[in-house]
């Protein structure tokens, strides 16, 4: 009886989320909406006051490859122009107003590339944002209000955000207020939920109290049929009622700042409330080091139980979603990201490239950093590798520079595993695609060179185009993620990724060596170590210079020297 | 039925003889129907058949302001613009030449025409001079003196590919006060011309067109007609008009141009983009216009309707939750309300400005293909009655449409007051 009224339950909930794999504390699942399905984790696209940056919906957003699997907006946008009266007017919420028909649609209480919060202090009672229009105070009337017109998918209750840095008293109160907000927040949800009361799809009993305070457990007083009483596994949040908010997951905000501990109280004080269909982190991107972050999740997390949040999906909100920000939270179990990242990236030109999946064979590396340096200094000398490749394919003879893959990325020009800058002048005459192998909208279809001017001639083309591609490329190294996930590799992959990034495990070839007196004569190399000259630029050139003129041509024993690139 | 119509028009004016048309080594321009002095037609580039009148969107620095080359492809763009001295500037038409053209460049598989680059030089820059042997400039990269001639416009374009290029004109603007300045433009025009069709490299490729100057002086209008038409190129243009002039003087101007030029040619008036002046102009007979006025005029928040324009940050607008148009089928109108659009347009989305862009570039496409089809069912005149009717509902047609109305033999009966 227990177990069918909970699984009657779950089959007239709109939107449900279910776990399918798991890898340690990862893992893979599927969240249903009346707007599509995402498979999670995912990373949801960015938009400011409800649309995307660059990608105009619908043709653009669904170029998009591999797809959109969902959209991110901050109703914090629309407490003025529009305002939630406007949105009710209009009848038919977010999807409708903004185009986002067959997406689905998570509303937060913060932009992921700005800081809205802490311009001026909150109170009990409101939260103060910074918005396009000016600042707001919030209250969860005034919150919900604008929920209940946005009608999104999934949204997260009313937060008082704190910086990194917030004392442990400020973070006392943050938690307080939040825990509060989130009680009227529940509350107001069960009430948009029901507002035009009618009979609720297939029989399930539904008791018209509204929820308790903030010292209701989920014991089952709050409103809905709870079968066992007591704290149950049914997010029961999205129930088949017929109000604006009929089908929204309610995401509790996990607040407590910078400060684990706070985080894990705040969060077991939330539990598996009534009602609570999901958990929005809060509190992040907020001002800490990105290496603290995992540890603040896990507080937070780690202080629900295994069945809360089996059913359950976590949102991370306000992380910048850069891939060692998404790896690190996907480890802690995060389902659902917001995205800074892609905008950022895209606002400063560049098209992301790093590699998706380790190649055929990679294993992790075995041996320690000084065995390596022990073999290298036993090696012979090396030539030095030139920047410039004078063997250029013709495309780009011009500057005898070579973005071709394969030869590793200059990073001269700033390129690295994770990016290219289209600015740069070594794309002028690049007739290859911004990602070789990309089946993208921008690598299908365009050359670097034409980005490269779009980009140069401040044409808003080329933000679209690399838009495109960003997004895509985040939404595959998602799939890539997924897979690992699914297969039982996620630790193996992360590995690699962070391979990937590290200083090389290669000695540099040795060139560094004494300095060169200014009056000396440049072809004569000065006293010191013999045969040896410093080069004072790292200019292949004269590298190459010194090199035939047999400088490091002794096969004498040295010390290599690391090379900071 | 439409044939039957066509031959009730020709045998009513008297000739029997097949419609205009024209073949150029790179050009084959073909008129498929005439109604008064509007005319729809066929244009065969080398990369594309163009249906005119037509206008053609100006991606100045090689792309069309946020839109993609498959968007103008679904917004049913034939010809796009590119501009000679901003694309000579960057990239530079010798690295544009390297990546194979501009078609090629920017993946743009239709038609593409590039202006002379005088134009922008004579508006853009302080102190250019016209002598001569050509334009004499400041450079706009270190100020240092710099000459564009003939010969080197010409080579620039040659570069680029397009498959219509402009012939360096001595522009002046129609404002200018100086009947000697403009009898000196007129004829050094001619001479001008002369060395664009010897410097032209590319003549079964790129199409060189011509453009009649002479201001608002009839006489020189008429002499720069005869000196271009006896140099027997695949089109013409009439330029030096979107200067300032009355409106007056710009209709008439127009009228004489079409009149006088070939009637198997086509004929492009340069800078036009206003709807209502693509009205008048195509029923003088014009083929061809361009302008930036429609995806400019977008970025700043202003929609084109067929009541004029919709200025989207105007209040009233918040809470409208109509299409910018109702009567357009575009994806913009078809998904988007003035309300969602008022917010966000000039506020720094990209975004919000290309979705008004598509739509304008969609309201001048629909705007021309009305046109073309009107004129080959024959209500043309019908067509431009129920035009002015929903931009002049009170009846207040301006004079000078009323007056070009009139010289096209269009009754405006039942529309003005």
């Amino acid at each position: 009886m227990l177990v069918s009224l909970a699984a009657h339950s779950m089959a007239t909930t709109a939107t449900h989320f279910s776990v399918k794999a798991r890898d340690d504390k990862a893992r893979c699942g599927i969240l249903s909406t009346r707007n599509g399905v995402v498979e999670t984790p995912a990373v949801l696209l960015y938009t400011r006051r409800g649309g995307p940056l660059n990608l105009t919906s619908p043709d653009m957003l669904a170029a998009v490859t591999p797809p959109v699997q969902g959209v991110q907006l901050s109703a914090m946008q629309f407490l003025e122009n529009p305002d939630a009266s406007i949105l009710r007017e209009y009848g038919r919420g977010a999807h409708g107003f903004l185009c986002l028909e067959g997406f689905p649609v998570l509303a937060s209480n913060r932009d992921p590339t700005m800081y809205e919060y802490a311009m001026r202090p909150s109170t009990d009672k409101e939260v103060h944002v910074s918005i396009h229009s000016g600042g707001h105070m919030v209250s969860p009337e005034r919150y919900m209000e604008t929920m209940a017109a946005l009608k999104p998918d999934l949204f997260v209750s009313l937060c008082d955000e704190v910086p990194a840095d917030a004392t442990s008293k400020r973070v006392a109160t943050s938690i307080m207020r939040t825990a509060a907000w989130l009680d009227a927040c529940l509350q107001l949800h069960y009430t948009y939920q029901h507002q035009n009361r009618q009979a609720t799809g297939g029989g399930q009993e539904v008791d018209p109290q509204p929820c308790g305070g903030s010292s209701n457990k989920g014991n089952g007083a709050c409103g809905r049929s709870s079968a066992d009483g007591k704290g149950s596994a049914d997010n029961g949040s999205s129930s088949a009622g017929e109000g604006p908010l009929a089908g929204s997951l309610l995401l509790a905000a996990l607040a407590g700042g910078g400060l684990a501990m706070e985080r894990a109280r705040a969060a077991a004080a939330v539990a598996d409330k009534e009602g609570v269909g999901g958990y929005a982190l809060c509190g992040l991107g907020a001002g800490e080091a990105p290496e603290q972050r995992p540890a603040l999740i896990a507080a937070s997390l780690g202080a629900l139980s295994p069945i809360a949040l089996e059913r359950r999906p976590v949102f991370a909100s306000g992380l910048s979603a850069s891939p060692e920000d998404i790896l690190a939270a996907v480890a802690e179990g995060v389902d659902l990201m917001d995205c800074a990242f892609v905008a950022q990236v895209t606002a400063g030109g560049y098209a992301l490239t790093f590699p998706l999946r380790p190649h055929q064979g990679w294993r992790p590396p075995a041996a320690p950093d000084e065995e390596l340096i022990a073999e290298a200094d036993r090696a012979p000398v090396r030539e030095p590798q030139p920047q410039l490749d004078r063997a250029a394919p013709p495309s780009s003879s011009l500057f005898g520079l070579s973005a071709a893959p394969g030869l590793g990325p200059d990073t001269s020009i700033g390129a690295d595993d994770t990016k290219i800058n289209l600015w740069s002048t070594s794309y002028r005459l690049d007739k290859g695609p911004l990602l070789p192998g990309c089946g993208c909208f921008a690598c299908r279809r365009h050359s670097r060179a034409y980005v490269h001017h779009l980009l140069n001639t401040h044409e808003m083309l080329g933000d679209v185009l690399l838009e495109a591609h960003n997004t895509g490329h985040i939404n595959a190294f998602l799939q890539a993620i997924r897979e690992a996930i699914t297969e039982g590799r996620f630790e193996e992959y992360r590995q690699w990724f962070r391979s990937l990034r590290s200083a090389p495990l290669v000695p540099a070839p040795r060139r560094v060596v004494a300095k060169r007196r200014a009056s000396a004569e440049p072809s004569e190399p000065i006293e010191s170590e013999p045969g040896t000259v410093e080069v004072t630029m790292t200019g292949a050139m004269e590298v190459e210079a010194h090199v035939a003129r047999g400088g490091s041509g002794s096969r004498e024993q040295r010390r290599s020297k690391w090379v900071s690139v | 039925m439409i044939g039957r119509r066509f031959h009730r028009v020709l045998m009513a004016s008297g000739s029997s003889q097949a419609l205009p048309s024209s073949d150029s080594p790179a050009l084959k321009f073909k008129v498929v129907a005439v109604q008064g002095r509007a005319r729809s037609s066929r244009m065969t580039l080398p990369h594309f058949t163009a249906h005119t009148p037509m206008f053609m969107p100006v991606g100045t620095q090689g792309s069309v302001k946020g839109l993609t080359t498959l968007q103008l492809e679904e917004l049913n763009c034939h010809v796009v613009l590119g501009n000679t001295y901003h694309l000579e500037n960057r990239p530079g038409s010798g690295l544009v030449a390297e990546m194979g053209g501009l078609h090629d460049f920017i993946n743009w598989p239709r038609g593409m025409l590039t202006d002379s680059g005088g134009f922008q030089m004579v508006s853009l820059l302080h102190l250019a001079e016209i002598t001569e042997e050509g334009v004499t400039f400041q450079s706009p990269v270190d100020g240092s003196s710099m000459l564009l001639t003939p010969e080197q416009s010409i080579a620039v374009q040659n570069r680029l590919g397009a498959d219509i290029i402009m012939a360096l004109d001595d522009v002046v603007p129609t404002t200018a006060n100086d009947p000697g300045r403009f009898e000196e433009a007129t004829h050094r025009t001619t001479r001008w011309i002369d060395r664009c069709i010897a410097a032209h490299s590319r003549p079964l490729e790129q199409n060189l067109f011509g453009i009649v100057q002479g201001g608002l002086d009839t006489g020189l209008r008429e002499l720069s007609m005869q000196q271009l038409v006896a140099r027997d190129l695949p089109g013409y243009a009439i330029g030096g008009l979107a200067g300032g002039e009355s409106k007056d003087d710009f209709w008439r101007v127009v009228s004489q141009c079409t009149a006088g030029l070939p009637p198997g040619k086509p004929r492009y008036v340069m800078g036009i983009g206003y709807p209502l002046d693509i009205v008048v102009c195509s029923a003088l007979g014009a083929d061809m216009y361009d302008s930036v006025y429609p995806t400019r005029t977008a970025r700043f928040g202003v929609a084109l309707v067929p009541e004029g324009v919709l200025k989207l940050k105007n209040a009233a607008n918040a809470r409208d939750f109509r299409p910018l148009d109702p009567s357009c089928s575009c994806m913009v109108c078809r998904r988007y309300s003035r309300a969602y659009l008022h917010n966000v347009v000039t506020r720094g989305i990209s975004t919000a400005a290309i979705l008004v862009t598509y739509h304008n570039v969609a309201y001048t496409q629909r705007l021309t293909r009305e046109i073309r089809t009107a004129i080959e069912e024959q209500r043309f005149p019908e067509w431009v009655r129920g035009y002015l009717k929903t931009m002049f509902p009170k009846g207040d047609v301006p004079g000078w449409v009323q007056d070009a109305m009139a010289a096209s033999d269009i009754s405006l009966e039942g529309v003005v007051a």
